[in-house]
């Protein structure tokens, strides 16, 4: 019985379970999933008893909730790829992103983890930047994504490096820790697998991050992606999760699901930095704008002065193309600014060659050179400039500036100033000397006077002196006559005579005149002083001053001036007589021929202030060494014993100091002279 | 030419050349002179003659014939002078400038017309030229 029952009892059991079965297969019918799986450190390991790491123990969740059976397939990554496009397996973890993949696969939205490429490199290699690897042999394993990656990195930075292919992660190691590359490429996640024996650090330079997905078949129809997703993001959200956990166990606070932690510092540092950066440039921006309008306004005032400067600037730089042109040169060349920038100088200014020849040495010496009283000549006048080039001193500037001044005022009021300086010395002279030739020459003079009377004159006394000495006045006279006696006492008066006018005249420049001055028409004036000169006995002697044609050129209008009208009319006469002895000198006159006619043209103009008072010949002309002598005491060109040599120093001596006008003279050698006298309206007191 | 009376004129001058053609010009004409080169002997002549016109030269050796003019007007009143001198631009003493016994006219030397010296001597002694010639 106890067998029967046993059996029996077992039949049952059997019944039972095969009456169940269905329902226990159904129970048993969980889902499988074919998971592909190759080997990626810390994610999926391989053991020998299956498989272990991140990935599994995420799965292995999602498994559990999900109902699900996982069946492991350990391939490589390639294989891994080729069983699920043939539907071989549902899903492959992990997998990586990339658009071709996409085509064929479909993949999980959430990342099962974030990683990267990074560069390993040598402990204590100098290679800290991506520029560093230039001309480096980098290695890379086989079919690696870091490859095409990196590859394309330095080429937009322009630099080149030696690609090595290796098989395996343990070679690129091996490899780089020996030296034989320099640096690896691998994702970071390979840092874990590195023996502690080779010599391997990570590298600052990290590049390229990416997710690690699940891949599954294309329209997911199993709806594995979607499970995995849902569950994923729910876990995501909570740093408590078995997902969170499962990180912490495998990658330990490498890794908690991000960037690593001296990413996140660098990059708050960055921002932070970044933040100064911005703030730094507006205060900066700011500060430019300020400096921009004050530079602005510099410049504005430099401009303003440069151009309001009575001398022409000009820059040049070290080919003397012209890089500053102010309004004085444009006044003087009448070349606008814009159109001199850029040109040469020499072609601006080719009056000058001679000076510009001094450029390259004065830029190439640094030292100054200057052309003091350089002469230019203009229509009817010459006018004196001084001529300075200084050389840019300024380090990193080369090139010079050209200054022109004109001098022709200064130079003639410094040579007004020797003049009457001059004069001044000769009258403190000559008022010391009158007194001592005055008396000896009164000593001559006035004995031969007497002389004269006792000998020609028919007085009482002589009549008288004659008869004492048994003779009479008649034979005396005769005798007188007969020798020429009274001629050589007449010669010897009148030398005595000249000899004291020319004593008087140089005291014109020891005495401020006191004689009283008046109004009158210079050209009135004029008029009475050339009837005067026609009269002239001195001048009929040698010459008819009629003769010459008188050209008269009055401005009309011309105002009257104060002045003492004999000291000026001695100074007009004094003109005139000189002007028509030169035109009458026969020397001249036979060079000239029959045709020529000797011309005074005589012009009185107003001239604001003062009245200009023009006396022109067409004689022989001043040769130009004299004409600066003319004015000078004692000096004349006349033959000896004709001229006193004082008469146009005394004309110019009471034209400046006795009325403060000017005289001067122009003459060109055959053409003529020409005088110009200038007084003041007002008559010179001040 | 000769004045219709004779007088006594007084020459002072350092310049023996000057004093004497002065006094010789002078005396030609009938004038009775009397020369001095220094201020003591023209003083001496001032007591001595009758003097009525003296010819004084200022710049004299130690001395001023301006100081010699200012004292004589005092003690011979009637003299009438003349100032002759080589000094060009001599200011006279205000005090003879505006004297009625100083000339108006001063000699410079050299004297260009002597006739005028004459002329001068003339019209001081207040004789009028002779008609005789």
């Amino acid at each position: 019985m106890d067998c029967m029952s046993k059996k029996a009892l077992l039949s049952a059991c059997i019944a039972l379970l095969w009456i169940f079965s269905p329902c226990l297969l159904a129970a048993q019918e969980k889902t499988t999933v074919r998971i592909a799986c190759f080997e990626k450190v810390r994610v999926i390991e391989f053991n020998p008893d299956g498989v272990q790491g991140f990935a599994v123990d995420i799965l292995k969740r999602i498994a559990e909730e999900e109902d699900w059976t996982l069946e492991w397939k350990k391939v490589t990554f390639p294989v891994s790829m080729e069983l699920l496009a043939e539907g071989k397996v549902d899903l492959v973890v992990p997998l990586g992103y990339t658009a071709e993949r996409d085509d064929t696969f479909d993949f999980s939205e959430q990342a099962l983890l974030t990683t990267w490429g990074r560069v390993f490199t040598r402990e204590k290699s100098d290679i800290i930047s991506l520029l560093d690897l230039r001309d480096k042999r980098v290695g890379y394993v086989r079919n690696s994504l870091f490859y095409p990656v990196m590859y394309n990195l330095i080429q937009q930075f322009g630099i080149e490096c030696e690609f090595i292919s290796v098989p395996s992660y343990d070679s690129l190691f091996s490899a780089v820790s020996r030296g034989q590359l320099d640096a690896g490429l691998a994702d970071r996640l390979q840092a874990y697998s590195i023996p502690g024996n080779l010599k391997i650090s990570e590298n600052q330079i990290v590049f390229y991050p990416f997710d690690l997905l699940v891949a599954g078949a294309e329209g997911d129809p199993g709806g594995f992606l979607a499970a995995f997703d849902r569950i994923i993001s729910e876990q995501k959200k909570n740093t408590g999760s078995y997902y969170y956990r499962s990180q912490k166990k495998w990658f330990g606070q490498l890794d908690a699901g991000g960037l690593p932690r001296w990413v996140s510092i660098a990059g708050i540092l960055i921002l932070v930095g970044g933040i100064l950066i911005v703030l730094w440039t507006l205060s900066l921006r700011r500060q430019v704008a300020a400096r921009t309008s004050e530079i602005e306004h510099l410049r504005n005032l430099m401009a303003n002065i440069i151009n309001s400067m009575p001398s022409i600037l000009i820059g040049v730089d070290r080919d003397s193309r012209v890089i500053q042109w102010n309004q004085q040169a444009e006044q003087f060349t009448g070349i606008k600014a814009d159109l001199a920038e850029g040109r040469k100088l020499q072609d601006l200014l080719p009056d000058y060659a001679q000076e510009l020849r001094k450029l390259d040495e004065t830029i190439r010496t640094r030292t100054p050179f200057s052309h003091h009283k350089r002469i230019r000549r203009e229509a009817n006048s010459v006018r004196y400039e001084d001529v300075t080039i200084y050389p840019l001193v300024a380090n990193g500037v080369d090139g010079a500036v050209i200054r022109i001044d004109d001098v022709t005022d200064k130079t003639r009021l410094e040579e007004m100033m020797i003049q009457s300086e001059k004069m001044v010395s000769v009258g403190g002279l000559a008022a010391g000397m009158a007194h001592e030739i005055n008396n000896p020459l009164a000593g001559i003079i006035q004995n031969a006077v007497v002389v004269k009377n006792r000998l020609t004159t028919d007085i009482e006394a002589n009549r008288k002196a004659a008869n004492q000495v048994g003779t009479d006045l008649d034979a005396i006279h005769g005798f007188v006559a007969e020798r020429n006696i009274d001629e050589m006492l007449h010669n010897v008066i009148e030398s005595g005579k000249r000899a004291s006018r020319i004593v008087q005249n140089m005291l014109s420049f020891a005495r401020k005149s006191s004689f009283q001055k008046s109004e009158v028409d210079i050209r009135e004036l004029l008029d009475r002083t050339v009837e005067l000169a026609k009269s002239d006995y001195n001048l009929k002697k040698e010459y008819d001053f009629r003769n010459i044609r008188i050209e008269k050129e009055y401005q009309p209008g011309v105002p009257s001036v104060i002045c003492e009208i004999t000291k000026v009319q001695q100074v007009l006469l004094n003109i005139l007589r000189n002007g028509a002895e030169s035109m009458c000198d026969r020397e001249f006159r036979e060079r000239r021929g029959r045709d020529f006619t000797p011309q005074l043209t005589l012009r009185v103009l107003d001239a604001g202030e003062m009245v200009q008072i023009e006396i022109e010949d067409n004689g022989p002309g001043i040769p130009a060494d004299e004409q600066s002598h003319i004015f000078e005491p004692f000096y004349t060109t006349k033959e000896v014993g004709k001229g006193t040599g004082l008469g146009l120093s005394v004309s110019y001596f009471i034209i400046t100091e006795d009325h403060g006008g000017s005289m001067e003279v122009a003459s060109e050698e055959g053409q003529g002279t020409c005088f110009t006298v200038r007084l003041p309206i007002s008559g010179g007191d001040q | 030419m000769t004045p219709r009376r004779s007088f006594n004129v007084l020459v002072l001058d350092d310049e023996s050349a000057i004093r004497d053609s002065i006094s010789y010009f002078l005396e030609d004409f009938g004038i009775k002179v009397h020369s001095a080169e220094n201020i003591g002997k023209a003083r001496r002549i001032l007591e001595t003659f009758p003097i009525e016109v003296a010819i004084v030269d200022l710049r004299l050796i130690g001395s001023s014939g301006e100081d010699f003019i200012l004292s004589s007007l005092e003690t011979h009143p009637s003299v009438k002078y003349i100032i002759h001198t080589g000094l060009n631009d001599y200011q006279l003493h205000e005090f003879l400038a505006v004297h009625p016994n100083v000339s108006n006219t001063i000699f410079q030397k050299p004297l260009q017309e002597m006739d005028e010296l004459y002329l001068e001597v003339l019209r001081l002694a207040d004789v009028d030229r002779s008609s005789e010639e």
